[in-house]
Parts: C-alpha cells; structure tokens; sequence
C-alpha cells in the first residue's frame, strides 16, 4: 500500500468512528425526550430492547465472522442503528417485531453486505421496511397522545403529557376504569398525523376536527412540532460539531418545502397539506439529519449531496401526496441509496490540477 | 474432446453446475413462482417437461438445423412445447394454471433451457442429450422447490398447502377447486425481494459447503495460472 504523503504539522483527530456515533446518539436525545413526554414511554421501552439485541446480534455475527469484537462493537453503529430503529417504529408494538426488525437491519442489511462501510442501504431503515411491508397493522397502531383526543373544554393538564399513556402502556388493568378516556375515540392509527392527512381520508379527518380532536393545532399538545423541533435542534448540535455537512439536510428540507408549497392550495380543497405541515407534522427533520446524512450510504462529495437530498426530498413529498404508505422516510432514503453510487460518480470534484484544460492553457 | 463436448458431458450435474443456483439463469420464473411449494413444483415441473423434450428435439434435428439460424429454432421448438404444455394445463390443471399466471408462456423464454440447448444439443446423440437435460433440468426444479419451501414456510408456517391443485382436474374434488387464501403470518416472504435474498443465503451456504467441506472437489479445479507479461518496457 502506498503510504500517503503527509507533511510536518499533524493533528490528531480525536474524532473516531465510535465518537461519531455517540454524538449521533446523543443528538437524537432531545428528540426523543420530546417524544417520550408526548406519547409514553413506549418509545424508551423500543429503543432499549432494540438496542440489546442490536448489540447481541453484532457481537454474536463479528463473532461468526472471526473479527475482533471489543473493537467493532466499540465503534456504535449497531447502536445508531438501534436508535433511528427504535425511533421509526411505534411505541408498544410486539416485542418479536422489535427483534425481526434488528435482526434484518442488523445481519441482513449490515453484515451480510459486508459490515460497516459496505452496506449500500441504510441498515435501520432496511429494518423499519420489512416491518412495514410484512406487518402492517401493527406497524399503522400508533396512538395519540390523549390529549389530543379529548374535548377541547375538558381540559386537564396532565392528559396533554404522555403520562397516561405511560400508565396505559404498564397497567392495562387499570386501563378502563380508574384512568377514565373521556373521548368516545380512544385512538387513531397513524405515524405522524400527516399520515392520517394521507390516508385516512380527508373527510374522516376534518370530521374529527370538528368534534374538537385537535391533531393540526399549532398550539397543539399533541407535539409532533416539539418533537421535530428536538430532532431540530439535535441535528443543528450535529452540524455544529461538523459530525454532517449542511448539503443533506438543507437541501432535502428545503426540497421539501418549496414542493409543499408550490402543490398546497390554499382557499380550495388544501388536499396536499401545508408545508408547515410537511416539515414539522411528519418525520422530515429526523429523516433530513440523521437518517438522510448516514456516512455509509449516502452521497459523498459535496455536489453529489445537494442532489442527493434533492433526489430524497422530492421522493418524499411524491411517496407522501400520491403514494400510500405511512410516511415516506424510509422509502425515499433507500431510494436515494440507490442513487447514491451514480450521484458520485457523476459529481466528481475536480482534482487539483487537471480538468479544466483551457484554463490551463494545454 | 473439445471444450464445449466437455462441458456438456460434464458440466450437467445437480449440484455443481445447477442452473440456478450456480448459473443464476431462469431467475424470473424461480424468484416469482417460488412463493408456495404447490406454485414452484408445479411450474418446475412443466419447465422439467419444456426442457427434456426441447433438447432431445433439437439434438434430434440437428442436421436440419441450419447454424446461422439455430436460436430462431431453438426458440421455435421450446415455443411449440411449451403451447401444448398450456393447452394441456388449461384442460387438466386449470386452477393451477391460474396460479402460475404468465409464468406458464414463458417457459419459452427461460435461458437455462436455451443455453443448455445450445451446448449439448448441437454435439450430442439424443440419448446423451436426454441424460443431459433430465439432470438439469431436476437441478432446476430441486432448486426452485427448495426456495418455494422455505418461503412458504417463513410467510405461512406451513408447507404444501393447496397440494390438492397438483392434481389434475378429474380426481380433484370440486369444493377444493380454487386456491385457499390462507392466513400469512410474515408477508414479505411473500415478496420477491424476500426470494432474492434467500436464493443469495442458498448461494452463499452452497458455496460455504463446497469450499469447506469440499463438495465440490470432484469438479476438475483449474489452477489459475499467473499472468506472465509478454513485454516488459522498464521497470515499474
């Protein structure tokens, strides 16, 4: 191997694989928080189990694999992984869906491709698709926070937290009687509550609206906009420590935006949704830092990421407005994953030095 | 001997040369039929029929088949087969030729049987030929009952369901006439995406078995030999 050419003032950079990682991690908190303090616990329940069995699984594979565990475990992809997983599917769902899902990303996606680095698709979302396609109902049953499910003037300022989901979720006993659901509805399936913009109709929707369900309002308890507003401010923290570059994200979410809002139409039907919507009712911001910008399989050269998230976003907004399914993260980044090998070869930076052949006079 | 004669005496083998799992040819049929074991046998089956008689058709009129123009015949031959095999499903497997859909025509356009067609068929006495293609042939039709197996049982927890089709339509009982639905437990593998993965896991433990324990040793190995520069200007 040809040794590279370095010259005399070096640094070390501190910034390992495993570094990374855990500043991903932590970015994701304030998010999660958010989540947790809207929608229960389930959240954390998921996020853990992932994570254990991720972490079993890898070790059990790197073993099989003859590689040195401590080290590969140490770098925390198989925890990022677990994360972004754990984040995707809904709160109280099966525990045996958790670990098929870790199972695919983790052997399937990850280590049958090659391990990290050789993965050309993004291993929690390879995951999170084969739970969407192979068991739908279970992966549509998420449930609103209670808040949001009750009379607008029965107010009561401890529903429009997660607490009693939380409570709900450990003692399904008590679930009728002593925590008292006043709402005739008890739940609505739904990812984001753009997916019930999409999918449960129109009519249903501006029905419940107007029986006080307050799934839109911009005050809303329901927290989809501090949710992403933490994933917001996560992925900012991300791109301050220069973990991601701002070409994905900034390119995907304005994609997203300048589409919602060249399609909304307001005054007539509005079918389509607001942008307002589009960017912090759904799972944009999540998608757009952590999910869009993961090393491995995104584009690599600063050209090919703007039209990666270009590509992304308008994959999004199409799967969202005229497709069916849930949300459309997964699908669009996996799409994008697959463009992802022509965009760098189509983006090359220019080499110092050649190119440009007239300029240099030859 | 030359090399094509060679390849066709030796190279028509279940397991190291299987058209499928080693030749990755006919992939279309296998990844999309192989959803229930009643499906994968029932179209390996015809293909089985398809490609023994093409063969042995071909080697036959090999001396009337003109070399500019054998793939035209070749097509010709395994087009006519396979329209009297739909006929004759329509008549007698009629709920199981529903079940296979398209799949049942294009038995006409499966590669294993052109190319395999193409290597012995033109050097071979028909006795040789039909040895040849059988054993092929129930390469292909082990292998895609293989997949169709484990699929069936990953999407549905069991195997062998409808086999009531794979009788043909005067024995089967008139209630049981059109496939069940039965309840899917994990629908990917129901997906083709989901046989493409798992004919990559077959592949991959195939060649697992044959590196490691050696099964595929009887197979003449070639030595790769070192590439010699015939000139060398300089150093490098």
């Amino acid at each position: 191997m040809q040794s590279l050419a370095a010259c005399s003032p070096l640094q070390h950079s501190r910034l390992t694989i495993g570094r990374i990682m855990l500043l991903v991690v932590v970015a994701c908190i304030p998010g999660i928080s958010m989540a947790t303090w809207f929608f229960g616990y389930g959240l954390i329940i998921n996020i853990g189990l992932a994570i254990c069995v991720a972490l079993a699984l890898e070790a059990a594979i790197l073993t099989i694999r003859q590689k040195n565990v401590r080290l590969h475990l140490a770098d925390n992809s198989a925890l990022v992984t677990a994360v972004l997983f754990g984040i995707a599917i809904p709160p109280g769902c099966p525990w045996w869906i958790v670990v098929i899902g870790i199972f695919f990303a983790i052997v399937v996606a990850k280590h049958i491709y090659g391990g990290l680095g050789q993965n050309p698709f993004n291993p929690a979302m390879c995951g999170y698709l084969l739970l969407l396609l192979s068991f739908p109902l279970e992966m549509a049953s998420w449930y609103l926070p209670s808040g949001s499910l009750l009379e607008q003037q029965s107010f009561n300022p401890l529903s429009w937290s997660g607490l009693q989901q939380s409570m709900l979720l450990s003692m399904p006993f008590l679930a009728v009687d002593s925590i008292s659901m006043h709402a005739s509805i008890d739940g609505l399936a739904m990812a984001t509550p753009l997916a019930e913009f999409n999918m449960a109709g129109k009519s249903a929707l501006l029905a419940a609206q107007e029986s006080g369900l307050s799934i839109f309002a911009r005050t809303s308890g329901t927290g989809w906009e501090l949710v992403n507003i933490g994933y917001l401010l996560g992925g900012l923290f991300l791109l301050y420590r220069r973990i991601i570059s701002w070409h994905i994200p900034l390119s995907l979410i304005v994609t997203v935006g300048l589409l919602a809002m060249f399609f909304y139409a307001p005054g007539s039907s509005a079918a389509y949704g607001t942008p307002y919507l589009h960017l912090f009712g759904s799972a944009t911001m999540i998608g757009a830092f952590f999910i869009a910008t993961d090393p491995v399989s995104a584009a690599t050269t600063n050209k090919g990421k703007i039209v990666y998230g270009i590509v992304i976003g308008c994959a999004i907004y199409a799967i969202r407005v005229w497709g069916s399914y849930l949300d459309s993260i997964a699908l669009a980044v996996l799409f994008g994953n697959f463009c992802a090998p022509a965009l760098d070869h189509f983006c090359r930076p220019r080499i110092y030095g050649h190119g440009r052949s007239k300029e240099l006079g030859s | 001997m030359s090399n094509l004669e060679y390849q066709a005496n030796q190279g028509a083998s279940l397991w190291q040369n299987n058209p499928v799992l080693v030749q990755l040819l006919g992939l279309s049929p296998v990844l999309a039929v192989s959803n229930t074991v009643v499906n994968g046998l029932g179209l390996g089956v015809a293909t089985a029929i398809v490609f023994i008689l093409s063969c042995v058709t071909a080697s036959l009129a090999r001396k009337y088949i003109s070399y500019t123009w054998r793939f035209v015949w070749y097509l010709l031959i395994m087009a006519s087969y396979t329209t009297i095999l739909e006929f004759l499903m329509r008549a007698y497997y009629f709920p199981l030729y529903q079940e296979l859909g398209i799949y049942v025509p294009l038995i006409c356009c499966n590669f294993a049987i052109l190319i395999r067609m193409e290597i012995q068929s033109s050097m071979l006495n028909w006795k040789l030929t039909a040895r040849d293609s059988a054993l092929v042939a129930a390469g292909f039709l082990l292998a895609i009952v293989l997949l169709a197996t484990l699929r069936e049982f990953v999407a549905t927890g069991s195997v062998l369901n409808d086999w009531q089709l794979l009788l043909a339509t005067p024995w089967l009982p008139e209630v049981n006439q059109s496939a069940t639905t039965g309840s899917v437990i994990f629908s990917f593998a129901n997906l083709q995406p989901a046989a493409l993965i798992l004919l990559g896991l077959i592949v991959a433990a195939k060649n697992m078995l044959d590196s490691r324990f050696g099964f595929g040793s009887t197979a003449e190995k070639e030595t790769v030999k070192p590439v010699t520069r015939a000139r060398v200007t300089g150093s490098l």
